[in-house]
């Protein structure tokens, strides 16, 4: 066990390192970041006198010498927008994008389990139809504009919620509900998937034969190992919400998370901020890459010695 | 002697065109069981119909989608009192006709979609083959290249790269298909691997094929359907996160048109005239949601094993 977690360990700090190369690479190799950075009408001097300031006319492995420097300090300079350090910034906003991420993961696995096992338990039913479709349906809605539809009818319309911005309940149902969307459809149907599979194996049919009440066949023996799937999903899901989904949602309900604060900073062209950001965002998701293969590690040992 | 034996290909009794050409047979078979599966078609025919009026959109689009008129901005749709039927899904506020704009704002879903697709998985089968094929150091470099980038934060990384090259068709395009090859290449090489050691693999090695041949002529033909299939899928992905780059500002830009940069167009007016967001996100779904039936549909019919899982076993 020891030795699997070093293994992962050393492949976790390998991910960080090719994601800084690559934000390194976009940010300083791509387009020129000091035209981006300074207003238009900035003169040729002007250009000038700020790509010396911003060592952007160093050699360019004596640039990302410094950067890695900086970045291994977590360090990537003030955010020209706000004038105060990009991390310090990031690190202000990330709990909030985790506390959406939280509630529409947990919201998920309440609602999308149940019914992909109910539908699972009865194929071809009309439940199972409606759970399929809704699935699908849930599948295929974007997500923000799931998010306007329903700022339209239960903000606007209803008045029960908020349009938008940062608070308690009133604020918060509306942006989970929508990032939980999808999930709830994807999670419904890889449920209802993994469900049929085990319903079909032998040893369903000896649990039944030994007089095992119908109940505890179902959830003790079916549901038990169609988890795996299940929670490979949702491990999935967490990582996509975390590095991207929110992004479009935190902007429509003005939800003041890290995605939110990638849009503002690309919009500002705001270079410090942008790479703190999408650092911090790889860095949030390899960690829980990290967290989740430990853990399956420490469930099922065949993982473990592959 | 021999001009007797052999049976002059005129004198056979003339095989149908369908029987002679294999491919277009199993085309003909799928085109049945498409006919008979009701939501399928329903789905097929609406992307024919997207497609359609995509292609012809000067033709079918009943004004110019930049034609601006500020006497008629945020008319209503037809049916509402305020509407006028010339301007059936309404205008916008710089009074431009909202269905002119959709029908435009096809061609941006269906070519991004496409050229994404056609890239992104053009280029990981490629991987996905060598590394499966050969396998060794050559298959383990590339996976762990694979991993590499699925590990980035896919959106966010995309949103960099455009602020640093500039929003534009060809940019997203780029952008997605960076975005989404792995996946591509991870299914191709696990069908790969278990394909490389069967029979006729052997087989086409004893008769003395070289590696290009036994790939691109043997292996890639096999793994054609559920290659489709994932096609299919990615499609759904990449339209959406078309709409997504779009609607973050970050995609189309105006005055050209597309769904996601119209639902930004009409997030502020969305309290006064809501049928700017409604229509377009109903396009984006109702586009999703029929690629994703076809896939559903095309999974079922090409692969036995996952029939009964689609529709419930049908026995218990």
């Amino acid at each position: 066990m020891g030795q699997f977690i070093i293994r992962r360990l050393i492949y976790s700090v390998a991910v960080i390192a090719g994601v800084s190369v690559f934000v390194f690479i976009i940010t300083h190799m791509l387009g020129d970041p000091a035209r981006m950075m300074l207003p238009l009408e900035s003169t040729e001097e002007e250009v000038e006198a700020f790509r010396d300031a911003m060592g952007f006319n160093d050699p360019i492995l004596v640039q990302f010498w410094n950067f890695v420097k900086n970045a291994v300090r977590l360090d990537f300079g003030d955010s020209i927008w706000q004038k105060e350090p990009a991390m310090q910034l990031v690190l202000e906003r990330l709990p909030r994008t985790l506390q959406l991420v939280a509630i529409a993961t947990v919201l998920s696995l309440v609602l999308a389990i149940p019914l992909g096992a109910a539908a699972a338990l009865k194929p071809r039913s009309l439940l199972d139809r409606t759970c399929t479709v809704s699935s699908l349906v849930g599948v295929s809605i974007p997500d923000f504009w799931l998010g306007l539809i329903l700022i339209l009818i239960f903000a606007v319309g209803l008045g029960i919620f908020k349009t938008s911005g940062y608070g308690g309940l009133p604020y918060l149902v509306l942006p989970a509900v929508t990032l939980a969307a999808r999930s709830i459809g994807q999670i419904t149907l890889i449920t209802r998937s993994a469900m049929i599979d085990e319903l079909n194996q032998p040893y369903m049919s000896t649990a039944r034969a030994k007089g095992l009440a119908e109940r505890t066949v179902v959830v003790r023996h079916a549901l038990r190992n169609a988890t795996i799937p299940i929670i490979t999903l949702s491990a999935w899901q967490i990582a996509r919400m975390v590095s991207g989904l929110t992004v479009a949602v935190e902007t429509v309900f003005a939800w003041p998370g890290v995605g939110l604060l990638a849009i503002q900073a690309i919009q500002r062209r705001d270079l410090p901020l942008i790479q703190a950001d999408v650092f911090i965002v790889a860095l949030v998701v390899v960690l829980l890459n990290l967290v989740l293969d430990i853990l399956y590690g420490f469930f099922d040992p065949r993982i473990r010695y592959s | 002697m021999r001009e007797e034996v052999l049976v002059s290909p005129a004198a056979q009794p003339r095989a149908t065109l369908l029987e002679r050409v294999p491919r277009l047979k199993q085309a003909a078979s799928l085109f049945r069981k498409l006919v008979g599966d009701k939501v399928a078609l329903a789905a097929a025919i609406f992307l024919l119909v997207l497609l359609f009026m995509s292609v012809f959109a000067p033709y079918v689009a009943p004004h110019d989608p930049t034609a601006q008129d500020l006497m008629l901005r945020l008319r209503p749709p037809a049916w509402n009192e305020m509407g006028l039927p010339e301007y059936l899904l309404g205008t916008d506020p710089l009074g431009r006709d909202v269905l002119s704009r959709m029908i435009y704002g096809s061609r941006v879903s269906l070519v991004v979609g496409v050229a994404v697709i056609a890239i992104a998985c053009t280029f990981g089968t490629v991987v996905g083959l060598i590394a499966g094929y050969f396998g060794g150091r050559i298959d383990n470099i590339l996976m762990r290249i694979v991993d590499l980038q699925t590990a980035f934060p896919g959106l966010l990384v995309a949103l960099a790269i455009i602020t640093m090259i500039g929003p534009s068709v060809r940019n997203i395009i780029i952008v997605l298909s960076i975005n989404g090859w792995m996946v591509f290449a991870r299914m191709m090489r696990g069908t790969t691997l278990t394909l490389r050691t069967s029979l006729f693999v052997d087989a086409a090695r004893c008769i003395g094929a070289g590696d290009n041949r036994i790939i691109f002529r043997h292996l890639l033909p096999n793994l054609a359907s559920p290659l489709i299939t994932l096609a299919t899928l990615e499609l759904a992905r990449i339209i959406l996160a078309e709409a997504v780059l779009s609607f973050v500002g970050m995609g189309i830009q105006p005055p050209a048109s597309s769904w996601g940069l119209m639902i930004n167009e009409g997030h502020a007016y969305i309290t006064m005239a809501w049928w700017l967001v409604t229509f377009p996100g109903i396009a984006i779904a109702l586009t999703v949601l029929s690629v994703n039936l076809l896939a559903t549909w095309l999974r079922a019919v090409t692969d036995p094993m996952q029939r009964d899982k689609q529709f419930g076993p049908r026995m218990r």
